[in-house]
């Protein structure tokens, strides 16, 4: 197994926590974890991704953060917004990416992968959205009830746990790696600075930041599009959003976009590459290898 | 960027297609390409159906997807029965998609294939679908790329390539069909009509357009027992019949088989396999394989890999 090596270093004016590692000779790939600070019932960071990553690294050189308030990376320096975590992001990839890089984002991190697309085109080989409520249209949603009642306290190991079980197909992917590093990261300064249990999420800036971001997505993909070639993967069974909204939010940007494809996988809630590992690294990179191929 | 590219390296890679070869299918005189080496193997089975005078697929419709994939796996594409360069049905009675289906399997058979990753376009998804459930022996995996037939919903096929504004049979008649399947009409190549006009001219394939539109066995048997064995088919995925892994492939812009197909297609064969993926490809009509045949041979190597037999 290929062991990743843990990287700590101010970016954008934040102590960062990232890894790196892997080998390839193409262009490296740059993992945005999901989980927003503050709101999601589980602490987002690098330990989401669990053993998808030595498989990565077997041909890909890797490049993966905690971002802004997740993990072992500490608050945003001003107002945690999806402008923050991409300005950070943009700084990583400038320190650490060595030319241009294909970028990944799940969940939370779908937004923030598609917002750099969108504002620094220039440094991207390629654009993948996972599984992704943040980014795709909201519409007059109804009311989503999946996470209504978690267990006491928040951002426990069992509160955490009920919430993996809660956004999975199948609980079997949740194991003690996962809920030990999920329950670590709760202790840590950059969620302490976002836990509010009884603040209201629309006093919460990034959740105003994700609906605003999106408004100006959609101004955009109505005019230029999104310049990069893009992937959306997603679940078939993830109870935060549906295959509608997936294929949506494929529909505005493959409306500009001639390299989009759109990907649905079988048996699978919010974690894909968790729940079924093979069909979602064969297609994260069956799209690469064939952009690749195309540009030879 | 050159908008050519992509026709220009198809022209090249159609060079490198091998030359047909032939092999007796009980009683059927069958073509056949033969590339490359592997444990495992891959048959391609390509759309339509014998008798149609406006245009005629054949083998060598995969060349550009056929060749790059032979550098890692066997890949196998057969002429199907009354198509390209098999002969047509012996009997009148066999004029009908279950023959077809029993060719493609007695085909596999005879040329001592192992289970084989089937990929299947259009009718030929149909076919390699209905093999992979009938004669799950012979299949490893199935990729079902566009098909309308495989599909519950509604096609519209017909309505699109309704009454060509050229002669049937023409050169003219077979682009503007071929131009109208797919998103940007360069990529219908010289070469790939060129292949289809020879198909057209060749004796046996008239003959089969005589009884199917002459002697009417297109209306009389062929369609109405289409649409039976269809509702057969569609009942037996319904059922969980098919139990080898499934990937789905289509193009975002096909107007004979729209994108939605698809995902009903992907219920209906998810509910039952675990291993089923839906691939949606922009900028790409009905021919999804040659409008972009580096992400879709992509695609397909990285299925193959997954799905390869583990001894």
């Amino acid at each position: 197994m290929t062991r990743l090596k843990n990287n700590h270093a101010s970016i954008a004016g934040t102590q960062t926590h990232f890894l790196t590692g892997g080998k390839g000779d193409g262009p490296a790939l740059v993992l945005l974890h999901g989980g927003s600070p503050g709101l999601s019932p589980f602490c987002g960071g690098t330990h989401l991704w669990g053993g998808i990553l030595s498989e990565l690294a077997k041909s890909r050189r890797l490049i993966v953060p905690d971002l802004l308030g997740s993990g072992e990376t500490g608050p945003a320096p001003e107002a945690l917004t999806i402008d923050a975590m991409a300005a950070h992001v943009i700084a990583l990839i400038e320190a650490e990416g060595g030319g241009r890089v294909h970028l990944l984002g799940h969940d939370l991190g779908g937004l923030v992968a598609l917002w750099i697309a969108i504002t620094a085109p220039q440094l991207l080989a390629s654009l993948t959205i996972v599984a992704s409520n943040a980014a795709s249209p909201t519409g007059d949603g109804v009311e989503n009830l999946s996470l209504i009642s978690p267990p006491a306290p928040l951002w426990s190991a069992d509160s955490q746990a009920w919430a993996y079980d809660r956004l999975s197909y199948s609980h079997h992917h949740i194991d003690a790696a996962l809920i030990e590093a999920s329950v670590a990261a709760a202790a840590r300064d950059g969620h302490s600075a976002y836990a509010k249990p009884d603040a209201a999420p629309s006093d919460s800036d990034v959740f105003t930041s994700i609906m605003r971001t999106k408004s100006r997505f959609f101004r955009i993909a109505r005019e230029e599009g999104v310049q990069v070639p893009t992937q959306i993967i997603w679940a078939k069974n993830d109870p935060l959003v549906s295959v509608d909204h997936g294929v949506w939010l494929y529909r505005i940007i493959a409306a500009k976009q001639r390299a989009a494809h759109f990907h649905l996988i079988n048996r699978s809630g919010s974690f894909p590459f968790r729940e079924q590992p093979d069909e979602f690294l064969r297609m994260l990179l069956a799209f690469q290898d064939g952009l690749k191929a195309e540009a030879a | 960027m050159n908008l050519n590219a992509a026709a220009t390296d198809a022209a090249s890679q159609a060079n490198a297609f091998p030359p047909k070869s032939f092999i007796d299918v009980k009683g059927v005189r069958t073509a056949y390409h033969d590339l490359g080496n592997g444990p495992e193997t891959i048959v391609f089975i390509y759309g339509g159906n014998f008798g149609g005078a406006d245009a005629s697929s054949s083998a060598s419709v995969w060349s550009i997807n056929a060749v790059p994939l032979s550098e890692h796996f066997r890949v196998v594409v057969p002429d199907k029965l009354g198509q390209g360069y098999t002969d047509v049905p012996l009997r009148d009675e066999d004029y009908t998609m279950t023959a077809v289906v029993a060719h493609i399997a007695d085909f596999i058979r005879e040329m001592k294939l192992p289970p084989v990753h089937i990929v299947g376009h259009s009718r030929g998804g149909f076919a390699s679908a209905r093999v992979a459930m009938q004669f799950p022996e012979l299949v490893r995996s199935l990729t079902i790329v566009s098909s309308g037939t495989l599909s519950p919903g509604v096609g519209t096929n017909e309505v699109t390539l309704a009454n060509p504004p050229f002669q049937p049979g023409t050169r003219e008649c077979a682009r503007w069909v071929y131009e109208n399947y797919c998103y940007k009409p360069h990529v219908v190549t010289e070469d790939w009509i060129d292949v289809v006009m020879d198909v057209l001219s060749q004796e046996g394939y008239r003959r089969g357009v005589r009884k199917m539109v002459d002697e009417k066995l297109g209306t009389r048997l062929f369609l109405p027992d289409l649409a039976r064995y269809k509702r057969e088919t569609l009942a037996w995925i319904n059922e969980g019949r098919l139990q080898r892994p499934t990937q789905i492939v289509w193009g975002f812009n096909d107007r004979t088989v729209v994108a939605e197909r698809g995902v009903e297609m992907f219920n209906m064969v998810s509910a039952h396999e675990r291993r089923t993926s839906l691939n949606i490809i922009n900028e790409a009509g009905h021919f999804v394989y040659r409008e972009h045949p580096e992400r879709f041979n992509a695609l397909l190597a990285n299925f193959v890999n997954l799905y390869s037999a583990r001894g």
